[in-house]
Formats: structure tokens, sequence, C-alpha cells
């Protein structure tokens, strides 16, 4: 047995063993397991791309590698082992594969990005007062009631000026800490 | 009737290691006396093959042994997969299993795992079902794992085995 069929059999054997793990609710031996059988996997399917004699199990590794990567959330990588594989001539079953592959994960990275436009906040209110010492307006509403929002310095007078006691409607971006910096405002239509 | 023994798994059929095949004989042991079958039972199978086998195994499973088991659908799927490999050993010429990750289980071959021809291998799909239920029944899933199947494998035969505990039946498609 060549060296690339021996990595690739200890990889999966690696993955049985953190699937025995996880079904005995070991969920941190599994993931090592998993980090293991990714590390190994990878290895092999390298190493088999030398086979020249081989059209199947070249693709068939990289594309167990690139499913490990995935589990082991390295989406990156997992992207490079499918376009890698796609890059030869694999036969069409595993070029279905690798494309399911890519679809998992284009759909995690619209996942992230949802994630991420979760963090603006919807405001509607009355502009009712502002602490210019920390450069914040405040706005009294309904949904949320009384919000603060942070806006640079330069803008706090221009936007009292503005919106001073009107219906006021617009976005902002919530941080981490806490603190919601305006993103955009408008009167309420 | 035919005999199906799960021990026989311990050997390392198919290129699989005695250890692992020793887990799946637990998993599948598991599935069997939790669902109420003792020491022995009678598995139908039906679909690309109609056939009804005595299922046998060795031992009993300890309290602590089932206690161990955390998650009762994952010790379902390594169930099927050990009846999935023994009756493919059994009813094909395939012998030799490889594991893979993602789109199927197993890549199937006849003689040598690293066949580098299309027609000599036959991808594998592996499914299980703790107890068939009106909403979840033995034929809803090999159509769902069917689907999956035509999807993806395009050039090459494939096997779809789903095994149910409660009333053990295992019904096998072939593309």
């Amino acid at each position: 047995m060549k060296t690339a069929d021996v990595l690739y059999d200890t990889a999966m054997d690696y993955y049985d063993l953190g699937k025995i793990a996880k079904a005995k609710g070991k969920s941190k031996v599994y993931q090592d397991y998993l980090n293991k059988a990714y590390i190994l996997s990878k290895e092999a399917a390298i190493k088999k791309q030398d086979d020249k004699d081989d059209q199947i199990w070249k693709y068939v590794y990289l594309r167990s590698a690139a499913w490990l990567a995935i589990d082991c959330q390295k989406m990156e990588e997992a992207e490079k082992l499918a376009f890698f594989g796609l890059q030869g001539q694999p036969p069409m079953t595993e070029i279905n594969q690798f494309k399911e592959i890519l679809k998992i994960i284009d759909k995690q990275k619209v996942k992230k990005e949802e994630q991420t436009t979760t963090n603006v906040l919807s405001f509607f209110g009355v502009l009712t007062s502002v602490d210019k010492a920390d450069s914040y307006i405040i706005i009294n509403g309904d949904k949320p009631s009384k919000l603060k929002i942070w806006v640079p310095t330069q803008e706090v007078d221009d936007l009292v000026k503005l919106y001073w006691g009107m219906a006021i409607e617009g976005t902002g971006i919530l941080k981490k800490s806490g603190k919601v910096e305006l993103k955009h405002i408008q009167k309420a239509a | 009737m035919r005999k199906l023994e799960l021990d026989n798994l311990k050997d390392g059929i198919g290129g699989l290691t005695e250890a692992f095949g020793t887990f799946l004989v637990e998993a599948a042991m598991y599935c069997l006396e939790q669902n109420n079958h003792n020491g022995q039972a009678v598995l139908q199978v039906e679909g690309y093959f109609d056939e009804k086998f005595e299922l046998i195994w060795s031992g009993r499973l300890t309290e602590e042994v089932k206690g161990s088991w955390y998650d009762r659908k994952e010790a379902t799927e390594y169930g099927a997969t050990a009846i999935a490999i023994l009756l493919v050993n059994e009813l094909t010429d395939y012998n030799k299993f490889k594991r893979t990750r993602g789109g199927t289980d197993y890549i199937i071959s006849k003689g040598k795992s690293t066949n580098t021809k299309m027609s000599d291998i036959s991808y594998l799909e592996i499914s299980g079902l703790w107890k068939e239920t009106k909403n979840n029944t033995l034929t809803m899933r090999v159509n769902l794992k069917r689907k999956q199947v035509e999807r993806t494998i395009i050039d090459a035969s494939a096997f779809v085995i789903v095994t149910e505990f409660g009333n053990p039946k295992t019904k096998i498609h072939k593309q």
C-alpha cells in the first residue's frame, strides 16, 4: 500500500474514532480526532496527486479532506481543496461532490453575512436630547423606547438643526461594546 | 433461513479494522437489544434483494456499555452500517470497503480497494432508523437518500441501504 493510502486510511480511522467518541458524549475528544483526521487526509490527498495511474482516488481523497475541513470549520481550506479538485479531471460523480462542497461553503458565507447584518439596529422616534460631551444623540420612540446613538462630534450640531423635535427613522450599528453608531437617519415618512 | 452473524465484523472484514468492526457490532447490538431483540432476530431484506436472514450475535451488552451510548442517532447510524456491510458482503461481489467523508459513506470494490476505473467501484450510502413511525418510514428514508444519490452519482453504480431496528428490516436500492 502506498504512503498516501496508509495516511488516508488512518485519517478515516481517526474520523470514525471521533464519531465513536461523539456517540459516547465525549465532544472534546471528537473534535481532537476530527482535527487529526483532517490533517492526515489533507496530507494523503496531496501525496495522492503524484499517482499518475489513478483517476479516482486522488479526487476522493481531496473530497474527503475538504469535507473534514468543513467539519473543522476551516472553510477557506475546504474551498481551496474543492477548487483544486475541480482543476483536474475528476469523474462526473466527484465533480458533483466538489460542487456540493462549494455550495455548502457559499451557504455558510451568506449565513455569516446575515449574522453581521443582524447587528444593524433600526430605530423610529423623536430626537429629544443630545450628550455633547460624549457625542451622542438620544432618540425617544417606541422601538426601542430610548436609544442613545453615537455620532461623530462634528455632526452633532448639524443633526440637531435638521431633526430636533421631529419624527425620524434610521439605522445604527450595534458594536460589540454595546455602543450603537449611527449609520443612517432621515425624517420619518 | 440464511444466517447473518454480527460477530463476523469483529474479524475486520473488507479492509475494516477489527477495532472498528467491534464498535459496529456494539452499535448494532445496542439498537437491537434496546428494541427488545435479545440474542437473535429475523431481518427482512427487501428492494433490490428479497431475502430473510436470521440475525445472530453472541453475548449481551452490559448495563455499563448500554449507559455509555449518549447519542441514539449515532448508534442507529453505526448499527445500520454494521448491517449494510454484512449484507453487501453476503449478497454482492463487492468485498472491500473504503470509508469516505461527504457525499456517500463508503466506496466499495471487488478485490482491490484501489481500483482505478469507475466501473470497478460502487458508492454506498447507509442510513438507519431506530424505529419506524408513521411520519418516518423506511421507504421515506430510502427515497430521501435515493434522491440525494441520483443527484450526485452519475458515472458509477450506487447502493442505498437503510435499516430499521424496531421490527428489523433493511431496504436496498441500487442505481
